[in-house]
Order: C-alpha cells, then sequence, then structure tokens
C-alpha cells in the first residue's frame, strides 16, 4: 500500500518534472526544489520496497509500521495528509501553475467575481486573487513550516540538555524560558517588530521563538522519565559520551511528543502571523500572504465576499489539515487507544 | 446541558430586551472618532485629531469654522492691522466667561499666545508664532500683536484651534499637563470625562456667547478601524462617522437612514524623493517612474472619488490658482519613455541592475497601496522595489534621515505658505527630500514676508512650477476629500475641511431628534 | 505550602528582574523617538530636546533604567503620552480586561467542558465529530474575521447588539451588550483547546483501572463520568487554563482593536507604537506579574483537586 503510494507520487512528479521542463527557467528555484522533491519521493519509493521485502520474511512489526498501520486505518489524518501533499506540490509547483501573475495590477478589472481570465476573481487592485493565494500557501507554509522547525529544534535542544544534565543546568534553562513565557507573546513580537523592522526573516525569528517553552517542557519530561530506564544507565557505564547518548537514545523515544506538538503548532504560526497582519506588522507587500489578504478583504465583505472567502477558507484547509493529522499521529502513536 | 442553554437564553433575552434608555430626554450626539486626540489643551495640540475636538470647547479670537479662508468674528469682536502689517489689534467681546465662571479678559489672550511662544511648553504651534515680536494687553479687552516682520498667515495661525484661549489663573495653579485632562475653555461645550480609548464626553455650556447649544452632550468615541466605524453608524451606534473606507461610503449611501457628505478637503498625499541621494537625486530618475506608473487609473482605483488627482501641492481653490499650467507639466503614463531614462541611467552606472530600495510610508491605507502599485509596476524595469509601511514612532526618524523613497500626506490651511514652507524650505524639518535651492527659499521667505495677493501669488506658482514640473522633487497624488456620513437623526451639521467637528457657528447649531 | 508559596512568591524578584532587563533592552534597541511621536511633525529642534530631557530620553542608559526601575517602585513612573502614573494608567484599564477576559473564560469553561466530556464518553460519535471540528474552527480563523462578522450579523443587519464600544462594568444592562459579542469571540479561540484537553484527558482517565473497577461495583454511568473520572482529568485542562488566563490579558489585542475595547492589551500595543518607554515597561511588567501569579494559584490548585501532591 505504502509503496504502491509513494510510487504513484513519484511518477507523476516524474511526468509533471518533464512536463514543466519548458518552463524551467520560469522560476528555477520552484524546479530544483522540485526537482529534489520529486529524486527524493523516487528514493523513499524504493527504500520503502526494499524494506517490505525484508519485513515479508519476518513476521515481527516494527513499532513504525505500527503505528503506521493504525495511522492508515484513521480516515480524517489520511484525508488531512492527502491534501498537505496537494497543498505543498501547490506550494512548490505555483508559479507553474497559475496563468497569471500574484503582483500584476489591473485598474480595470478592481474586485471583480469569477471569470475566465480571473477563476477567483480579482482583489481591491486589479490583482488575480488566484495567484494570490498559490502564492499566499506558499508563503504560509514556507514561514509556517520554517518556523516551527526552527522552533522544534530550539526548545527539543533546550528541553533535551535541561533534561538530561538536570541539577543547575536545568534550573537555569528553565527560569530563562519561564522569563521569556511570562512575557505575553504578542507584546513581545510587536516589540521585536518595531525595534528590529518588519521582514521575513524576522518574521520568522520571532515566530519561531514564541512556543519554546512547550517544546523544552514536554522534552524535558519525557527525558526525565528515559533517563531512568536501565539502558541509558548501561550506555553510561560502557562509556559513551553524552552527546551520543542524548542523540542515540534519549531522543527517539521522545520524538513522537515532538512530532505531534510540531504538527499542531504550524497552524498556530499561521494564525500568528495573520494577526500580526491584522495589525499592519506581517508580511510587508506586495507580497502576498493569506493572513494580510484576509485582513484586507474583511474591509471588503459587501463588496467582494471571495476575497476573504478565498483567503479565509485557504487557511482554514491548512490549519485543520496540520491539525487533523497531527491528531492522527498522535492517536496512532498511542499504543493505548488501540484496544 | 439542555438547562444550561436555555437559561442561558433566558439570560440573552434579558439583556437585549432591556435597550437602554437612560439618558432619555436629554439631547445626546455621539461622534465616532478614527484615532483619538493626544491633547486637549490647544498649546500642546500635535495634530489633527486633538484640533477636531477642541474647537467645541475653546474658542479663538477669530474664527475659521464657516468659511476656512476668510476670517469671521471669534472672542475678537474686531480687528485692525496695520499699514505695514506688523501691527494687530484686538477688540475683546464683552461678557465672555470660561466654563469655571472666569470673565475672559485681554490678560487671558496675552497668556495663551506667550504659552505657546514659551520654548518650556514645547509647543508644536510654536512655529507658527516664530514672526511675533511681543504681546500686550493695552486695556482688559484690547490686545496687539507686534511682529518682527509682516507675516501674511498670522490671522489663521490665530484662528486655528491650536490657538484657544486659555484662562490665564486657572491654568497658572494647575499647570499645563494636568490642564490637558482638565480643559477649561469658553467654548459650547463644557469638559466632562475622558475615558482614553474609550470615549470623552461634553456637555452643554448654557452660557455660550453665541447662543446655548441644542445639544445637551457630546460623547466621542475612538473606533480604530474603519470597517467598524461603517457597521457602527449603519447599526446606529453613532451619529457621526469620518475617514471611512471608499467602498464603505458608496455603500452607505445607498441607506435612507443615513446622509453622506463629501466636500473638497484639505489634505494631500504624495510622492517624495531625495534631493542629495543617487540615484533619486537625478532627476531622470525621478521622471522615469512618474513615467513608468499608471497615476491616473491607479488613484481612481485606490481613492475611489474620496481624492482628486492633485497637480500641485497648493489645493484647488486656494490662491494662487495655476491648476492649468500643472496639469500640463505632469507626466503620462509612458513606459517606453521610462525605459529610455532608466536604460540611461544603467549606462551611466549611477543606477545599478536589480537596484533595490524601500519605498517608506505610513500604515495608511490608501499610501500603502499606492507605494504597493508604484513597487509592482518597478519590477517590470527590473528594480526591486519593497513596500516599507511603518507606524510613526519609526517612520518620522527615518524620514528626517533622508529616506530616498517616500509617501507622505500633509493637510492645512487654506493659506500657501502653510502648504509650502515647511516643505520646501531647505531649513526646514519637514523637508524630507532634503530639497535645497536658495531661490527656492527667497521665494518661501517673500510669500511670507508680502501682504498683496499678486506678488505673493507670483512666489508660490514660481516655487510650484520649479520643484514640480522642472525637478519633479514630488509626485503630486491627490487631494483627499473629506466625507462625513451623519444619521438622519443629526440636523444641521456640515462637515468642513480639515475633518474638524463644528456643532456650533454663529450660523449653525447641530441638533439630534 | 505556605513555605512553598513563599519560595515560589521569593523566585519572583530575579524573574521580574530579568524581565525588566528584557524588555529595557527591546526597548532601547527600538528605533524611533517618543519625543516625536508626542509632539508630532510640527515640534521645533528645541521643544523635541526639552521633551526629552523632561523624560530623562538624553541619559546613559543604565541611568535611565535604574530611574525607571526606582520611579516603578516609588509610584513616580510616568507615561510620556498620558502624562500619569504608568500604574495608574494600567489600573484603569484593568477593569474592561478583567470583565472581558473573564467573561470569555467562564463562557469558554461552560461551553468547552461539557462539550469535551460528551465527545470522550461517545466518542467517535457524531457529537464528538462535531464539536472536534467546531473546536478547529476555532483556532483555524483569526479572531479580526469571526469579528467582524459577528459585528454585521448582530449589530448591523439584526441590530440586536451594539457594534463596538465598551458599555460600562458588565453588570450593567449596556455593559453587558456590548460585552456579549468581543467575550464570545475571544472565548472561541479558548475553546478549541479546552475541548481538545478534556477530551483527551478524559479519554486517558477512563481507561484506568479504577474507573473499570468503579463500574464493575455498579457505580451510576454519571456518577462515574462526573466525580471519579471528571475529577482526575481536571488536572491538564486546569494547567491549560492557568496558562490561557494570563494570556487572555495580553492575547486580546485584536479582539479589542477590532471592538474598540479599552484593554490593557490595547494599551501596551499602543504604547509601543507610540514609543512610550516608561507605559511599556510598566504594562508588561504588570502583565508578566499576573502570569506569574496566575500560574502560582494554578499549581497551588493542583494541590486542593489532587491531595497526592505535595509542594516540597
Amino acid at each position: 500500500m505504502v509503496r504502491l503510494k509513494s510510487f504513484y507520487l513519484f511518477m507523476i512528479s516524474l511526468i509533471l518534472q518533464v512536463g514543466l521542463f519548458p518552463m524551467a527557467s520560469r522560476e528555477w528555484i520552484s524546479y530544483g526544489i522540485f526537482t529534489l522533491m520529486t529524486l527524493g519521493m523516487g528514493l523513499f519509493a524504493l527504500a520503502m520496497a526494499r524494506n517490505k521485502k525484508r519485513q515479508n520474511t519476518s513476521a515481527m512489526k516494527g513499532s513504525r509500521e505500527l503505528m503506521w498501520l493504525r495511522l492508515k486505518k484513521n480516515k480524517t489524518a489520511m484525508v488531512a495528509m492527502g491534501v498537505l501533499i496537494v497543498l505543498s506540490y501547490l506550494t512548490v509547483l505555483a508559479p507553474f501553475i497559475t496563468p497569471q501573475s500574484p503582483l500584476d495590477t489591473d485598474w480595470a478589472a478592481l474586485s471583480q467575481g469569477i471569470s475566465t481570465t480571473h477563476w477567483l476573481g480579482t482583489d481591491d487592485m486589479g490583482r488575480d486573487l488566484f495567484a494570490r493565494t498559490l502564492f499566499g500557501i506558499r508563503v504560509a507554509m514556507g514561514i509556517g513550516v520554517t518556523a516551527v522547525v526552527l522552533n522544534t529544534l530550539i526548545g527539543t535542544f533546550l528541553g533535551l540538555v535541561a533534561g538530561y544534565y538536570g541539577g543547575k543546568t536545568d534550573t537555569l534553562i528553565m527560569r530563562l524560558l519561564e522569563v521569556w513565557n511570562a512575557i505575553p507573546f504578542i507584546l513581545l513580537a510587536i516589540a521585536i517588530m518595531a525595534a528590529l523592522g518588519t521582514g521575513i526573516g524576522k518574521l520568522i525569528l520571532i515566530v519561531s521563538l514564541s512556543n519554546l517553552m512547550a517544546f523544552a517542557r514536554i522534552i524535558r519530561g519525557s527525558v526525565l522519565t528515559v533517563k531512568e530506564h536501565d539502558y541509558i544507565a548501561a550506555a553510561r557505564v560502557i562509556g559513551i559520551t553524552d552527546t551520543s547518548i542524548m542523540l542515540r537514545h534519549v531522543l527517539p523515544n521522545c520524538i513522537s511528543p515532538i512530532l505531534v506538538l510540531a504538527s499542531l503548532s504550524i497552524g498556530e504560526t499561521i494564525l500568528v502571523i495573520a494577526g500580526l497582519s491584522f495589525l499592519g506588522l506581517g508580511i510587508q507587500p506586495p507580497m502576498p500572504s493569506l493572513g494580510g489578504m484576509l485582513a484586507n478583504g474583511q474591509q471588503f465583505l459587501h463588496e467582494n465576499f471571495l476575497m476573504s472567502l478565498v483567503p479565509g477558507v485557504t487557511i482554514l484547509l491548512i490549519v485543520l489539515s496540520f491539525n487533523l493529522f497531527g491528531d492522527g499521529v498522535r492517536d496512532a502513536l498511542d499504543s493505548r487507544l488501540n484496544d | 446541558m439542555k438547562k444550561f442553554f436555555i437559561s442561558i437564553l433566558v439570560l440573552l433575552s434579558f439583556t437585549l430586551g432591556l435597550c437602554p434608555g437612560v439618558f432619555a430626554g436629554e439631547k445626546t450626539l455621539t461622534i465616532g472618532i478614527s484615532k483619538e486626540p493626544a491633547k486637549l489643551n490647544p498649546v500642546l495640540i500635535p495634530g489633527i485629531y486633538g484640533e477636531a475636538l477642541a474647537g467645541n470647547i475653546f474658542d479663538t479670537l477669530i474664527s475659521f469654522k464657516e468659511n476656512a479662508s476668510t476670517p469671521a468674528p471669534g472672542l475678537a469682536e474686531s480687528w485692525e492691522i496695520s499699514q505695514d502689517g506688523k501691527q494687530y489689534t484686538f477688540h475683546l467681546r464683552k461678557g465672555v466667561k470660561f466654563h469655571n465662571g472666569q470673565p475672559l479678559t485681554s490678560a487671558d489672550v496675552k497668556f495663551t499666545i506667550e504659552a505657546t511662544m514659551d520654548p518650556a511648553n514645547a509647543s508644536p504651534s510654536k512655529e507658527f508664532f516664530a514672526p511675533v515680536d511681543r504681546v500686550e494687553a493695552m486695556d482688559d479687552f484690547t490686545v496687539t500683536l507686534f511682529l518682527k516682520d509682516a507675516y501674511a498667515p498670522l490671522l489663521l495661525a490665530l484662528g486655528s484651534p491650536t490657538s484657544g484661549i486659555l484662562p490665564k489663573e486657572l491654568v497658572s495653579q494647575m499647570g499645563m499637563d494636568k490642564f490637558d485632562s482638565h480643559p477649561v475653555g469658553t467654548g459650547p461645550f463644557m469638559f466632562v470625562e475622558w475615558l482614553p480609548d474609550e470615549r470623552i464626553v461634553l456637555k452643554k455650556n448654557p452660557d455660550y456667547f453665541l447662543g446655548a447649544p441644542n445639544l445637551d452632550r457630546v460623547i466621542f468615541r475612538p473606533v480604530p478601524k474603519p470597517e467598524v466605524m461603517a457597521a457602527e453608524i449603519e447599526s446606529g451606534g453613532i451619529d457621526i462617522a469620518h475617514q471611512m473606507l471608499p467602498q464603505d461610503i458608496s455603500r452607505l449611501a445607498k441607506d435612507d437612514r443615513l446622509k453622506v457628505m463629501t466636500i473638497p478637503g484639505l489634505g494631500n498625499s504624495y510622492i517624495g524623493f531625495s534631493y542629495k541621494k543617487m540615484p533619486f537625486a537625478d532627476v531622470r530618475f525621478r521622471k522615469a517612474i512618474y513615467h513608468s506608473v499608471p497615476f491616473d487609473a491607479a488613484i481612481k482605483g485606490i481613492w475611489r472619488g474620496v481624492g482628486e488627482r492633485a497637480y500641485s501641492w497648493i489645493p484647488p481653490g486656494v490662491f494662487p490658482e495655476d491648476t492649468e499650467y500643472m496639469k500640463k507639466s505632469a507626466l503620462a503614463h509612458d513606459p517606453k519613455q521610462a525605459r529610455v531614462y532608466f536604460d540611461e541611467l544603467k549606462k551611466e552606472g549611477i543606477l545599478k541592475e536589480d537596484f533595490e530600495f524601500p519605498i517608506y510610508t505610513s500604515q495608511n491605507p490608501h499610501r500603502v497601496k499606492i507605494a504597493t502599485a508604484v513597487a509592482t509596476e518597478l519590477r517590470k524595469y527590473g528594480l526591486k522595489a519593497r513596500v516599507e509601511s511603518l507606524e510613526w514612532g519609526t517612520l518620522f526618524p527615518i524620514l528626517k534621515a533622508d529616506s530616498g523613497f517616500y509617501i507622505m500626506g500633509w493637510g492645512s490651511v487654506p493659506d500657501p505658505d502653510r502648504w509650502t514652507y515647511k516643505i520646501f524650505h531647505s531649513g526646514s524639518s519637514m523637508n524630507f527630500s532634503m530639497y535645497e535651492l536658495p531661490e527656492i527659499d527667497k521665494a518661501l521667505d517673500l510669500g511670507r514676508a508680502l501682504v498683496g495677493a499678486d506678488k505673493r501669488g507670483e512666489q508660490y506658482k514660481f516655487i510650484m512650477r520649479k520643484a514640480l514640473a522642472q525637478d519633479y522633487i514630488h509626485i503630486p497624488l491627490v487631494f483627499k476629500s473629506v466625507t462625513a456620513v451623519c444619521s438622519n437623526r443629526v440636523k444641521g451639521f456640515e462637515p468642513s475641511a480639515q475633518d474638524y467637528f463644528h456643532l456650533v457657528t454663529e450660523k449653525r447649531n447641530v441638533t439630534v431628534e | 505550602m505556605l513555605n512553598y508559596t513563599l519560595r515560589r512568591l521569593m523566585l519572583l524578584v530575579p524573574l521580574l528582574f530579568f524581565i525588566s532587563v528584557m524588555i529595557f533592552g527591546i526597548l532601547k534597541l527600538t528605533p524611533g523617538d517618543p519625543a516625536m511621536v508626542l509632539l508630532g511633525n510640527r515640534a521645533t529642534k528645541e521643544a523635541l530636546e526639552l521633551t526629552r530631557e523632561k523624560f530623562a530620553l538624553n541619559k546613559p542608559v543604565h541611568v535611565q533604567y535604574i530611574k525607571m526601575m526606582t520611579h516603578l517602585f516609588t509610584g513616580e513612573l510616568k507615561s510620556i503620552y498620558y502624562r500619569e502614573n504608568v500604574i495608574m494608567v494600567v489600573l484603569k484599564k484593568m477593569k474592561p480586561t478583567l470583565e472581558l477576559g473573564g467573561a470569555a473564560m467562564v463562557l469558554a469553561i461552560l461551553v468547552s467542558i461539557p462539550a469535551g466530556i460528551i465527545s470522550a464518553v461517545k466518542r467517535n460519535s457524531f457529537f464528538d465529530y462535531a464539536s472536534m471540528t467546531t473546536a478547529l474552527f476555532g483556532i483555524s480563523i483569526p479572531v479580526f474575521f469571526t469579528g467582524i462578522l459577528l459585528i454585521y450579523f448582530f449589530a448591523v443587519k439584526l441590530r440586536l447588539l451594539p457594534a463596538s464600544g465598551y458599555g460600562g462594568s458588565m453588570f450593567t444592562v449596556d455593559g453587558m451588550r456590548h460585552l456579549i459579542m468581543p467575550a464570545f469571540v475571544l472565548s472561541f479561540t479558548l475553546m478549541a483547546s479546552t475541548t481538545r484537553i478534556t477530551r483527551a484527558s478524559m479519554l486517558d482517565v477512563i481507561k484506568e483501572d479504577y474507573i473499570r473497577t468503579a463500574r464493575a461495583k455498579g457505580v451510576r454511568e454519571f456518577t462515574l463520568i462526573m466525580v471519579h473520572a471528571f475529577k482526575n482529568a481536571l488536572m491538564p485542562v486546569t494547567t491549560n487554563l492557568g496558562n490561557q488566563i494570563a494570556r487572555l490579558f495580553a492575547g486580546a489585542v485584536l479582539t479589542e482593536t477590532v471592538f474598540a475595547w479599552p484593554g490593557v492589551g490595547r494599551l501596551a500595543v499602543n504604547a509601543i507604537f507610540r514609543r512610550d518607554e516608561p507605559l511599556v515597561f510598566g504594562c508588561v511588567l504588570i502583565l508578566s506579574f499576573i502570569y506569574v501569579v496566575v500560574n502560582l494559584l494554578v499549581d497551588l490548585f493542583y494541590g486542593v483537586i489532587n491531595p497526592q501532591i505535595r509542594y516540597e
């Protein structure tokens, strides 16, 4: 099943890849990422196939496979995963899909409805809504994923160190995080934005620092329990260094809460960016962002409902699928729910 | 669960049923303001949000409330200007009382003007009184201002709400800062309370010298979001709304419970370039940008009837009229010509390939949109402009340090000096373009000193033609119009060109039904 | 327990010190000039100089910091914009904020805890799916959008509620009418997390052996859920609420902006925009203080619901 699916994805990617080749110069970064994605998909399918062959011979099933089996049973999570796959393809292929530029203004066609030239109509400056939404998804997913990955890495690192070493290190890290956490985040974000200026990089930085406490706490908690296990003590006795104990033995056992938290906080990130856009601090124009489009669109509710509906539904779709997928992963990881 | 919902429903119906009739019988007018004033003490008022209200609490010597360009008697019944234009004598109205009962005398007038000029008060309006040498109270009801040089716009400065007359004794006791939160004037309404971000409440001054106001109570409510302002006026939460979005105005115009009033305003928006920083300092670059953006179409699409295309800094209707000439010298949308200029600049090495620069602007939605439109068009020519819309706190220091490319606005009274001096004079702090030409400075100074209309007018025509039709240092975008939407229960209200709320004047006395 | 409380309160001092240093650092990094914002674009150079002098904006950084700290404690720290004692300015806005936050919290608890319990008990039922989807909507739609939709529906179309603004104390009719919409909008985001956490922790608890035992012993299902299970599922719910309640004070900025609500969040944001350094400083410290105290209370509350927890 898995093998087939990733194989099909690989084939679709490959066909698209060849089909888009003549247009590759249009946006070579996208094309490059897409090529990498296709290659990765191919390798993944291959690995899966080999894995399957090996596992067919043994009756034992790894925990990962069990988890995957459980996840597959969960229909909502699978639909969410499908949506996420489609969204990531849209993200990468946006410049090849849309016939219109997301930036070009058409002063003769202001806030129009659905038509053949503008599939989802135009906004108040005559820009194509479909194109803007596609590029908006790109920005949202890009920033969301980057910020959450950063957030996860920093949070996990801090939690790991605090939990593993304990004592003074633990106190220091947790106290500092408490300071960070005690300042209301939205105020902190606005203050930092005012101090450093706006821009995608800074936005990512700020958002990625938002949820550190939650990550660090959870990781620290699971490290504390894992640490007590005999195999850790054994590893220490035979002289394995702290770093490799943490990376090889402790971290893999904490991976499930990290994954869940990360998939859930992507939605939150996108909303934070939308909120900042509403206050005039988000992504600066002319770059399209879903939050900014919605903040702008709500001023035109009566004139052109599409201007709020399209970005609104898109945000909903992204946040919903990340959350549902995250929920699904959590349920699948939780063996107790399997009875 | 069911019980819970039922109890909630009961509670809801209770609260909803009991609509407030608290102030029944009292005539209360509620006005939505888009931004809360920073100050109410005229000496300290920094901008239009304070000015818009202050005219109801304070009176000025002369009044421009009904006509923005011809002075009418205010607290002064009459006045004389000496032949050389250096001596202004005002005869005060007798029997005028402050809200605390003290009578108005010339000492109060002297005190107020001196307070504005006193550096210790750091008054934002100080500069308008720079040419004043001294103020003297000739007797209890006569005040004379002695000027260093003739200064044509003095009457406008004295008629501005920032020159509202303060009660000397009370202010000396309270101090300027404290007076700001408990203002006392001679105006038609008395100050009751100011709850920041919530409301400012005024009540009627029955002893007002022009006659008692019809309204018992006026409430100013800050509503920060224009779309919520529209919802408020539509749902009857406020009676007068201003500074709304064009799309809301056109919708509300169809509502027969509301009245939409639009008049030409006294505010503009413009694009400015640096005069000193390359490549902005090259006139070909500025012309190329003028050519590259379809300004007419973009302005129409963005301002949509709440603004008229501007060609000069001096608004139509304000002397000297030179619109014909200025309109002719405006540059048309011409991508070919723009490309020629850009190519030239690139060849000479003034403009780099893929030149990246920010367009600085405030968070005014119209300005952000026009900045976006400019940035979008410029991308077609290989210029990577990005829009930086900042709050005032960050924006001002950047603009004052020569930002290169910015979009800003200005609002003022109908006198050419006020529209040009601070913007084009090399010594002015508002000259964000760092425009510096001796002949312009000279003309600006002459314009202030000359009293005859003809010669004064020529100076300003020269300035505008030189700066905008030869140097293209700015691209004038629009003159905003002022739109007020009021509910039908309001009678007698008219918007003012400066977006002030005048409720009681010699000609009007606003009331509600 | 008293000891524990005292020790936690002692920890407040270094915590607040760090917070104050950090926020002061950010303030000092911020470009822009409070004097310029205050005096507007007409101000002359000398006026600016004078204002800077007045608020000690031209002194060395550490002098400014010490001055700000001591003034905060002596109650002399004045807002540049309001020219009033910072603590007073914040306290005045506390009432609307507490009302909004409190009402939202109560609403969220009333709706989402029962919804979470029912979802857990009737797992995979229609109710479960419906309430979980609604909860997800709550965290997927930006607050400002829900807000404007509600305004158009209830204020403009139905004319039932006032569109925005503060109507005085929530115990008056007018105050209540003004409170309903913003409180609902704010609680919408809260409901999402509360429902989900309630459901999840109920699911955890229901599986425990003692519940099975109790059921086997013939305890009524309702009592079983409400008394035996819920009491033990309460802890994560309380943690989350404790975290959120403090966030509500500042996090309501968007709701407050849409509904023109005169709360602390908007005060703080405006203070940042206006470069009102003393006010930002005071606001953030007070809000952080509240956050820490609320969390302490939550920790103490654990002891009440679960006597097994001891405070060392």
